[in-house]
């Protein structure tokens, strides 16, 4: 048994504590608040503690707690332990712990239950800000951009791209267009700090021919209060923006390469009844469809001879949560399509099946950044495996929380959006759109290679 | 030239696994020396010590018992009395000069077919190599 | 009982049947799951339901005027049944499906006077038990056990054999079926194919091999396995060029027995029958829906029925046991157990698969004989580890002192090794850490669904289903479906290891019979032949008849030599070879030949007497001869295909062989088959459920029976249970037994008695009882211990010293049938294993988890408000009780695993009670204060020893009694005519216990319903040179022998050995040990296989002494 790797974080000493007491007078009022609050109770009473949850768990040892242990504290009615653990806020709510337990027990649901019923002043001060920013905006964004700077923005970088860049002459970047087909939601992230990751976006949606648009309200693709659970404002957040896609009478509300936002959307559309008229589809969707279209003229040829690997990363939200292995599916063929078959290397387990990042759940914004770090150590291993010089992320979170394991590890592969490497093989990537490309593809150019 | 030593080995083969072991190696065609001259008989525990040593008397060069593994008896524990008797049919060829090597107790189960054919191979070997069995006077 | 269909229900109550469904699925209105997401509603739910949601009365009325009509009809129907001797009965049986279960019943029905059609669809019969590499607990070759069953199955002259077919249509009623069968090609001529292979080797064609459950590969032209019964290659028509190209015949042009035929077509066969019973088995789980096993990506990981071919030697690797990814041995293997079993996430199967845990603790065991080196890692992750059947408790244990390593854990996910070998996985070992490991192989312990054609059963058959569509039976009735006439058995019934469906199937055959019992024996076949020709007197002449086999012997021995040499042999008269010696031609020259040269014995020189010699007896017999008097000379098997090679050596060895034979035969005389007169009764030991139930049975098919009880009522342990496991009321039933018990003419109870002594053997035992002290001597031809068990008095956790603890039948009649006790509880604790599972009483007893699950399932839904605790070992709500389990821990039952080292800790503090244990999951100390604490004390036998003693039968060593064997026949005791049911076999609830009754009834009826048995021929017999030195009593394993003192002619009392032929296997454990031929057995004398011994040896030939 030389080849066991014990790979707990902590060495648990056992301090003698005082005994749980159970049976005649005791009280258990976490669990009868679960049981009588969340539909049928999260399963929770069916466990079986057989451990298969923690044992695919990241966040499994940190804090000394794990999925397991978790449960089973609830429902021996160990409340103030419970209350007292920053565990919560660092469960990335990923379902990996769902997607194998045999009675299908929702322990994120009862995660996020726990963080709801922690006090205000306590909760990490990231989410909570988030939350409270996004809606004191109609824009629904976590920063304090306001619809006209969003609009002037946007507006100043399309000139940028329109001026410098050949054959975008003509790149229009609509906004409150009405009846446009695509509704598309933004990252905050990007008018604010990095305003020109836009661009190869708006680029693909040119070359495609989509007939879509931004809008000025309700265009931010966060939701922070839904990792704080809290169900009011998740609901407002989904409604306002739900308000504004239906006004401008758009089919679709796509989703561009973020996680939590795609599952909150569609999660609160009909956990709360929102009454809508249009379908919530994951951008990803799009580039596999137009690909196979021929809208979008994706070659790999750029990486005949260059041989980079790349690898890519499931978003728990995306894939696990919402779509399951199709999509999962989808993204592969465009990352193939984009780099050549034979330089995509996968990690293992994927799909349904793959690891969280670390980044989830809100975690990216809280305090635990030694623990973050922590969970996502077996994402940096799945990675460095495969050899891969570059992961792709089709998530924001996914992409900061793993930019952040390859700086702290100094692990040495790079991260980069599915768009940038969309661009890349089309030849259409700018100058000053390589931010997280490395030196081997700072210089590629596929246009001027064919040429 | 001298022809070569072909010796004879009787086998007595219980019905209820040996024998359909070798039954089974014949299905399987897996091939051994065309020595062995098989006798089935009902359980290993009916084999009397004196069939051995006429059988030896007689001019056998090697003789094997052959039956199923302790514990799968057909008859719960014939084989378990056969062990005990070639113990003792081992002493008594000893003492009537004959090499005890020529003679063995084997468990064969009727689904080890591969086994009977290595173990009729090898014990064939064993004897050619001992030589013929010389019938004391 | 009365039961409407949603759409009567909705016409009659004027609404939608959606509404109806949608009443169901909110619980509104419970109902029954049907075939095909379907519900059936009880009158009672329905009438439950009006009320509350207030639906006129008039309304129920109507509808249950209406549909009384039909129930009407159904019931005249079957008074119709009931006329002696009615017409509409029909004195046959069919029986779906080939495995152990349907080979069982099919066997039991034959041999007691019913015509039998095997349905099978495969090429041939055998299931799932032929494809198993070793059986649990003994560790039994299960191809040992099963082919003498196949081929006796396969050559029984009332089964009627239909492979490759299924059932089309269904028509008629119990009785009287008409039942549409439709037989695929196999375009192989089963009259004329040898078997040799010829066809499958010539085949350029490979296919999955199904019976390697597509492990390996296999030719289109196959045979399903080495010896499958019947012994005939098939042709797989999808696979096969000729059909799919129109070219090739291969197989047709080297066939030499001309057997291939491409014409054959489907055939429809109608057939009549009076009941049918449905032994479709089950279908192992497809693990490949569940990405986190890998199993469709990594080679390594295999399912548990692959992990037995890979182990068995006829599987693909012969017994080798190589891993899959590079063919090397592996070092460190892992079962993952509960793989599709016990879950309700993804597959839906919630049940356990009851056989998973100790077939894994089984190949963990096994494997080591399968490898080299002997340095075997072996590890089973599991959830409870569920020992719980008869001796697997001890296998268990005995595993881990063989350093099998259990983890109690599911790993989460099992990823590929390094270089595409072997396994890595992740788990929480239980100090709550996680740990990486690597190893060779992982084995996935995969769990029982219902066979794929259950829906399609259940329609042509008009039998309910469960949810799990395994087939809806009841406790009381376990084995017949809710169609009369149509039984349910095996695997299909609910999952189960092989004993059960065993049993299940003599258990279905008595239901059977009991209803087609005018009819026995009426379309039975008795084949007659003609007399005996007396030889006393006559010199040897022995025929000889060397088969070619085609070119299968031929190719190898030269025939013709060993022909002329067979004529130089003495005694012989007459020499023949035949191309095929097995064929119908070649058996009337046979018989032509023996007329013509008055021969008076035989041998055949051709292939294993093992699959053939009961033909040539036939013919034998036909021929007027005596049937022993042929010997085979087993050229093929063990000759012509082992010496390929080596034509000269394999043609001296047919010489020898074929001398040997005729030395053999030439010593040999007829033997007669004693005919033992059949006392025709029988007798039931103990009157509880089990024994009631067996007297019911025997009495239905006609066996007077005595039923004898050591107390003063009828009843036993059932009189102290509410309800069964399956929620139906247990008094009623015990009481309706008890009167049909009594008011049976057949049957006779004595009370307070007991046996005092007992002599003799099967079909001839005589008792002596004692009945309240008066004596009474009773004649019987078998019997039934059905002697039960009792609940076991705790020594521990203040048993006796404190009134708040008691055990299960305690608390129940004291506190949970008693509504106002269990309002004022507020805690009620249950410790399980109470003196079981310890060394003092290493089993395990089987009901108590279930018992203490359902005690705290009825608490929590009579009072919501109360603390359930159950602190567990394992749980082991094994098969279908698992839903108990889960409803338990719904409801909040909280379940606490300890340890035998860190045992909970009682004490009395006040009213209450203070339970000190420790969670082993939150790693913590718990406190529990209780109201009650029950204790699962388990189950002991009863003293059985006396009885044991009396008939010489043996038990364990806890006290049950031992069955003959514990795979095939679990509910025969070793000595022939004895039988066993119920709990003093093993612990086990109720149901299994009426299948072992009913089932023990079966084994009987089969005895007894002949007016005389013919013994078997090869048995002792003691010569005169017996001088009754008694040293054969002691060796022989059946208690055949005994001394006796008769007188001879001078008057002289002389002291001589006896044998008990009834007794006496012939096993020669006797023969072998007598020091001068003083006993012997038939077929086999000493002076036989000294002949055979001097015959084999080069060069010696006997003297001609004719």
């Amino acid at each position: 048994m030389n080849d066991i790797v014990h790979k707990s974080f902590k060495d648990k000493q056992n301090t003698m504590p005082m005994p749980v007491e159970l049976g005649t007078g005791s009280k258990h009022m976490l669990l009868d608040r679960i049981l009588s609050l969340i539909p049928s109770g999260a399963n929770i009473n069916s466990c079986f503690n057989c451990g298969a949850c923690s044992s695919g768990c990241p966040a499994s040892g940190l804090s000394d707690m794990d999925p397991r242990l978790f449960v089973r504290m609830l429902s021996m009615g160990m409340d103030e332990e419970i209350m007292t653990s920053d565990w919560v806020w660092m469960c990335t709510t990923c379902n990996r712990c769902v997607h194998v337990c045999p009675m299908q027990i929702d322990i994120p649901g009862l995660v996020l239950f726990i963080r709801n019923n922690w006090p205000e002043e306590k909760r990490p001060r990231g989410i909570v800000d988030y939350c409270s920013l996004a809606l004191e905006h109609e824009s629904c964004s976590i920063t304090n951009i306001s619809s006209d700077d969003f609009k002037f923005v946007v507006e100043d970088v399309a000139d940028d791209v329109r001026q410098t860049q050949q054959g975008f002459e003509q790149l229009n970047v609509p906004m409150d267009k009405k009846g446009a087909a695509l509704f598309l939601s933004q990252s905050s992230r990007m008018p604010l700090t990095e305003p020109s990751e836009m661009a190869p976006l708006w680029k693909i949606m040119h070359l495609a021919g989509a007939d879509w648009t931004y809008g000025s309200k309700g265009w931010a693709a966060e939701n922070y209060c839904m990792f704080l659970a809290d169900d009011t404002a998740w609901e407002k957040l989904v409604a306002t923006k739900a308000g504004v896609v239906d006004k401008l009478g758009c089919k679709v509300l796509v989703n561009t390469e973020c996680g939590h936002d795609f599952f909150a959307v569609r999660q609160g559309l009909e956990k709360f009844g929102i009454s809508h008229s249009f379908e919530v589809k994951s951008i990803i969707e799009y580039y596999a469809n137009w690909i196979r279209e021929g809208r979008l003229k994706v070659n790999s040829d750029w990486n005949l001879d260059l041989k980079i690997k790349f690898t890519v990363q499931d978003p728990c939200q995306l894939v696990r949560k919402s779509y399951g292995d199709f999509i999962a599916d989808e993204l592969r063929f465009v990352v193939k399509e984009a780099v050549g078959e034979e330089n995509f290397i996968d990690m293992y387990p994927n799909r349904s099946n793959n690891y969280c990042c670390g980044g989830g759940g809100g975690a990216i914004h809280t305090d635990f950044v030694r623990e973050r770090l922590s969970y996502g150590k077996i994402k940096l291993e799945q990675i460095l495996e495969t050899g891969a010089a570059y992961c792709i992320t089709p998530c924001n979170n996914c992409h900061s929380q793993i930019l952040d394991l390859s700086r702290h590890f100094k692990a040495g592969f790079k991260t980069i959006h599915l768009w940038t490497i969309l661009c890349l093989a089309m030849g259409v990537l700018g100058k000053n759109e390589r931010k997280y490309l490395g030196k081997d593809l700072a210089g590629v150019d596929h246009k001027k290679r064919i040429i | 030239m001298t022809p070569r030593f072909e010796p004879v080995i009787i086998g007595f083969l219980c019905n209820w696994c040996s024998y359909t072991g070798a039954d089974l190696a014949g299905v399987a065609r897996l091939q051994y020396p065309p020595n062995l001259r098989p006798i089935r008989v009902m359980c290993t525990g009916m084999v009397h010590p004196d069939l051995v040593t006429e059988a030896f008397a007689s001019g056998a060069d090697g003789v094997l018992i052959m039956g199923c593994h302790p514990g799968e008896c057909h008859y719960f524990k014939g084989n378990i009395k056969a062990a005990a008797r070639a113990k003792v049919i081992s002493i008594i060829l000893r003492a009537s000069g004959v090499d005890p090597r020529r003679f063995e107790l084997n468990w064969i189960s009727s689904a080890e077919a591969s086994v009977f054919a290595k173990l009729i191979t090898e014990f064939t070997m064993r004897i050619v190599k001992l030589g013929p069995h010389k019938v004391a006077p | 009982m009365l039961t409407f269909k949603v759409g009567t229900l909705a016409r009659h109550l004027g609404v939608h049947r959606n509404t109806v469904t949608n009443w169901i699925k909110k619980g509104k209105l419970k109902a029954s799951p049907a075939p095909a997401k379907r519900y059936t509603i009880s009158k009672r739910e329905f009438t439950k339901f009006c009320e509350t949601v207030n639906i006129p009365g008039e309304t129920m009325e109507n509808l249950f005027r209406e549909t009384s009509g039909r129930t009407q009809d159904k019931k005249e129907s079957r008074e119709d049944l009931k006329i002696p001797g009615g017409e509409k009965l029909i004195g046959s049986v069919m029986v779906v499906g080939g495995g152990i279960a349907g080979i069982q019943a099919a066997m039991e029905l034959a041999d007691s006077g019913y015509y039998v059609y095997l349905i099978e669809k495969t090429s041939g019969i055998g299931g799932t038990m032929a494809q198993l590499d070793k059986t649990f607990p003994a560790n039994d070759c299960a191809s040992c056990i099963i082919l003498p069953k196949l081929v006796e199955c396969g050559r029984h002259g009332n089964i009627e054999l239909l492979v490759l077919s299924g059932v089309e249509s269904v028509e008629g009623s119990a009785g009287h079926f008409n039942i549409r069968v439709k037989k695929k090609p196999r375009y192989i001529d089963t009259d004329k194919c040898i078997a040799c292979g010829i066809c499958a080797e010539k085949c350029p064609i490979t296919v999955k091999d199904e019976f390697n459950f597509n492990i390996s590969k296999k030719k289109a032209a196959y045979i399903k396995y080495d010896q499958s019964v019947p012994l005939k290659y098939a042709i797989e028509p999808s696979a096969c060029i000729y059909f799919t190209l129109g070219k090739c015949r291969a197989c047709e042009k080297f066939c030499p027995t001309g057997a291939v035929n491409f014409k054959q077509s489907n055939e429809i066969i109608d057939i009549n029958v009076g009941a049918v019973i449905l032994a479709p088995g089950f279908k192992p789980f497809d693990p490949s829906k569940y990405d986190f096993f890998g199993y469709h990506i990594i080679k390594d990981v295999v399912t548990s029925l692959e992990y037995e071919r890979l182990l068995s030697v006829s599987g693909p690797n012969r017994g080798a046991l190589l891993r899959p990814s590079d063919d090397m041995e592996p070092r460190k293997i892992a079962w993952l157990q509960c793989v599709g079993s016990r879950n309700h996430n993804n597959c839906g199967n919630s049940y356990c698969s009851n056989i998973c845990c100790t077939a894994a603790v089984k190949q963990s065991m096994t494997s080591l004989e399968h490898i080299k080196g002997r340095d075997l890692e072996r590890t089973v992750f599991f959830m409870d580890l569920r020992s719980q059947g008869k001796e697997s408790e001890r296998y268990f244990e005995k595993a881990k002192k063989e350093n099998v390593r259990f983890v109690r854990a599911l790993p989460h996910t099992v990823e590929p090794g390094k270089d595409g070998t072997g396994v890595r996985m992740g788990y929480m070992d239980e100090q709550g850490r996680v740990m990486v490991e690597t190893f060779d192989m992982v084995v996935l312990s995969i769990g029982f669904e219902a066979p794929a054609d259950a829906l399609m059963l259940a329609e042509l058959f008009d039998i309910e289903l469960d949810r799990h569509n395994f087939a809806r039976t009841s406790c009381f009735e376990p084995v017949e479906t809710s169609r009369e006439g149509v039984y349910a058995i095996g695997a299909f019934q609910s999952p189960k290891a092989i004993p059960r469906s065993v049993v299940q199937a003599s258990c279905a055959a008595a239901s059977a019979s009991r209803l087609l019992m005018e009819k026995r024996g009426t379309l039975a076949k008795t084949k007659i032949y003609p007399r005996e020709r007396n030889i006393q007197g006559e010199p040897p002449l022995v025929g000889v008849f060397v088969c070619s086999c085609g070119l299968n012997i031929a190719g190898t021995v030269d025939v013709e030599r060993v022909v002329e040499y067979a004529a130089q042999l003495p005694y012989v008269a007459y020499v023949e070879n035949n191309l095929f010696s097995c064929s119908a031609d070649a058996q009337e020259s046979i018989i032509e030949k023996i007329q013509e040269f008055q021969l008076n014995r035989i041998v055949i020189a051709a292939c294993t007497p093992r699959t053939h010699e009961p033909m040539f007896q036939e013919t034998l017999k036909s021929a007027r001869l005596n049937r022993f008097m042929v010997e085979m000379a087993n050229i093929r098997n063990q000759n012509s295909w082992v010496h390929q090679e080596d034509s000269i050596g394999a043609t001296q060895k047919a010489k020898d062989q074929v001398r040997m034979a005729v030395a053999k035969v030439a010593n040999n005389y007829p033997l007669q088959q004693e005919r033992i007169k059949v006392v025709q009764k029988a007798l039931v030991v103990g009157g509880g459920v089990v024994g009631m139930n067996s007297a019911l049975t025997l009495s239905g098919l006609g066996i007077e029976t005595r039923l004898i009880e050591k107390g003063d009522f009828l009843g036993g342990n059932a009189l102290k249970l509410e309800t069964c496991f399956k929620e139906e009321a247990v008094k009623p039933m015990v009481v309706d037994l008890i009167r049909r018990v009594n008011q049976d003419k057949k049957i006779k109870v004595y009370k307070k008695t007991t046996l005092e002594s007992v002599s003799g053997s099967l079909g001839n035992f005589h008792g002596c009882l004692n009945i309240s002290g008066e004596s009474e001597t009773i004649d019987f031809g078998a019997a039934i211990m059905a002697t039960g068990a009792k609940e076991a008095t705790p020594c521990e956790y203040l048993y006796g010293e404190s009134s708040k603890v008691m055990t299960h039948m305690e608390f129940d009649v004291n506190i949970l049938y008693n509504q106002n006790e269990v309002n004022k509880a507020q805690s009620v604790v249950f410790i399980q294993c109470v003196g079981s599972r310890e060394p003092q009483r290493p089993y395990c007893s089987r009901v108590c988890c279930i018992h203490s699950v359902k005690a705290a399932v009825t608490l929590k839904k009579d009072n919501p408000g109360i603390k359930v605790y159950i602190l567990y070992r394992d749980i082991r709500t094994y098969g279908e009780w698992e839903e108990y389990y889960k409803e338990a821990r719904d409801l909040g039952v909280l379940f606490i695993r300890y340890e035998t080292y860190g045992k909970p800790l009682v004490k009395k503090k006040g009213d209450h009670l203070k339970i000190d244990v420790f969670d082993p999951i939150a790693r913590r100390q718990v406190r529990i204060t209780a109201d009650y604490l029950v204790l699962a004390s388990g189950v002991i036998a009863n003293d059985n020893k006396n009885l044991a003693d009396l008939f010489k039968f043996t038990m364990n060593p806890d006290g049950f009694f031992n069955g003959a064997h514990p795979k095939l026949k679990p509910v025969d005791l070793s000595q022939a005519g004895l039988f066993l049911a119920g709990l003093c076999n093993y612990p086990k609830p109720l149901d299994e216990s009426i299948e072992e009754a009913r089932a023990a009834a079966c084994r009987v009826v089969t005895l007894l319903t002949q007016k005389e048995i013919k013994s078997e021929a090869i048995k002792a017999f003691v010569t005169d040179n017996c001088d009754g030195c008694a040293i054969c009593i002691d060796v022989c394993p059946f208690h055949a022998l005994s001394i006796s003192t008769e007188g001879n002619k001078t008057n002289q009392a002389r002291v001589k050995v006896v044998t008990d032929s009834a007794l006496c296997q012939g096993c020669g454990l006797c023969a072998a040990t007598c020091p001068n031929e003083g006993i012997m057995v038939h077929g086999f004398t000493v002076k036989q296989l000294l002949a055979q011994v001097r015959a084999a040896i080069n060069g010696f030939v006997p003297k001609k002494e004719c």
